[in-house]
């Protein structure tokens, strides 16, 4: 039952975040229902790293090299956040920008590339 | 911890996290937008630390926390206008939104309640257990894993993978992962050498008064 909860708990971040990038204009929030989207793919694999264990797959060969690969997940979690973070420093840096000599942060004033 | 406690503690955690990633996409103040977010970030990360993942609990709050929240209330904070202009998208385009995530989540949770997840009640073999969740005794020469009692030598007995994964995740990032978590870093190197370059000529043409798109 744990791991439903957890999947549900990330099934909600996704869908909030979804929402958010399809409604709002604001550049800032946009960027921050991102975040929200990133974070409930990390919280999905780590609940799946932690509960939906295979005997069989750490049965196959039982030495120290093998059986830390269980942990696979947590890896795949700590990569995500890393070029998240990456991804906000640019964005953040690329709103100031615009703040600066545009004046604007709305995403529908934005329509330079248009045509 | 007792599983149903574990559940329960969970639960309210999850709907706290909800509540307030809710309140990040429908409120018009970003300011609070972005403290609302942090306290959704707190929340992941109380979930990490209760399910025996305390590393990436930690890096959590560190990264998100710490660093990706106070990055966006800075820049909320330098940025005119920013605080409070906020608007939506109206009509029917706002109408499909709310369908269109509203069924994706109807959709996900179907799909988990549904689904015969294999979890740690199917855990049969003792050894694969005490693996897991006790102790265990690592051959130093073959390096097999085997049971470990009072008699085992204490430099051969290692902790179980989850009441001690900083180790075994140590491990794993310099060995197998090696040259992925040096791509990382030369990805993380070539986002704050790009932001730098941008607010530095942000700065540079506002001196001189020439106002440019970059």
């Amino acid at each position: 039952m744990t791991l439903e909860i957890i999947l549900i708990f990330s099934a909600a971040l996704l869908s909030i975040g979804i929402f958010g990038l399809l409604t709002r204009k604001n550049i800032v929030i946009t960027l921050m229902s991102l975040e929200l989207i990133f974070n409930s793919v990390v919280l999905a694999a780590v609940g799946f790293t932690r509960y939906s264990i295979h005997e069989d797959f750490i049965l196959q060969s039982l030495s120290s090299e093998n059986i830390f690969n269980v942990l696979s997940g947590n890896i795949l979690g700590l990569f995500i956040i890393s070029v998240a973070a990456g991804e906000t420093a640019l964005a953040l840096a690329l709103v100031l920008a615009l703040g600066k000599f545009k004046s604007t942060i709305e995403l529908s004033d934005l329509s330079e590339m248009k045509n | 911890m007792d599983n149903s406690l574990l559940n329960i503690f969970l639960i309210v955690v999850s709907i706290v996290g909800t509540l307030s990633g809710l309140y990040v996409v429908t409120q018009t103040n970003v300011f609070r937008a972005a403290i609302c977010l942090a306290l959704s970030f707190i929340c992941v990360s109380i979930v990490y630390f209760a399910i025996n993942a305390e590393f990436l609990g930690a890096v959590q709050i560190l990264v998100y926390v710490g660093a990706v929240s106070v990055l966006m209330a800075f820049s909320i904070l330098l940025v005119k206008d920013l605080q409070t202009a906020s608007s939506t998208t109206k009509g029917f385009s706002f109408f499909l939104s709310i369908v269109t995530s509203l069924l994706i989540f109807i959709v996900l949770s179907f799909v988990i309640l549904n689904s015969d997840w294999s979890s740690e009640e199917n855990i049969k073999d003792p050894l694969v257990k005490e693996l897991l969740f006790e102790k265990y005794r690592e051959n130093p020469i073959d390096q097999t894993i085997t049971f470990a009692n009072e008699e085992t030598p204490a430099n051969e007995v290692r902790e179980g993978l989850f009441n001690n994964s900083i180790i075994p995740l140590g491990s794993l990032l310099s060995t197998r992962y090696f040259i992925s978590l040096q791509l990382i870093g030369l990805i993380i190197v070539a986002c704050v050498v790009g932001s730098i370059t941008i607010t530095k000529n942000t700065i540079e043409n506002d001196e001189e008064g020439v106002k440019e798109i970059i």
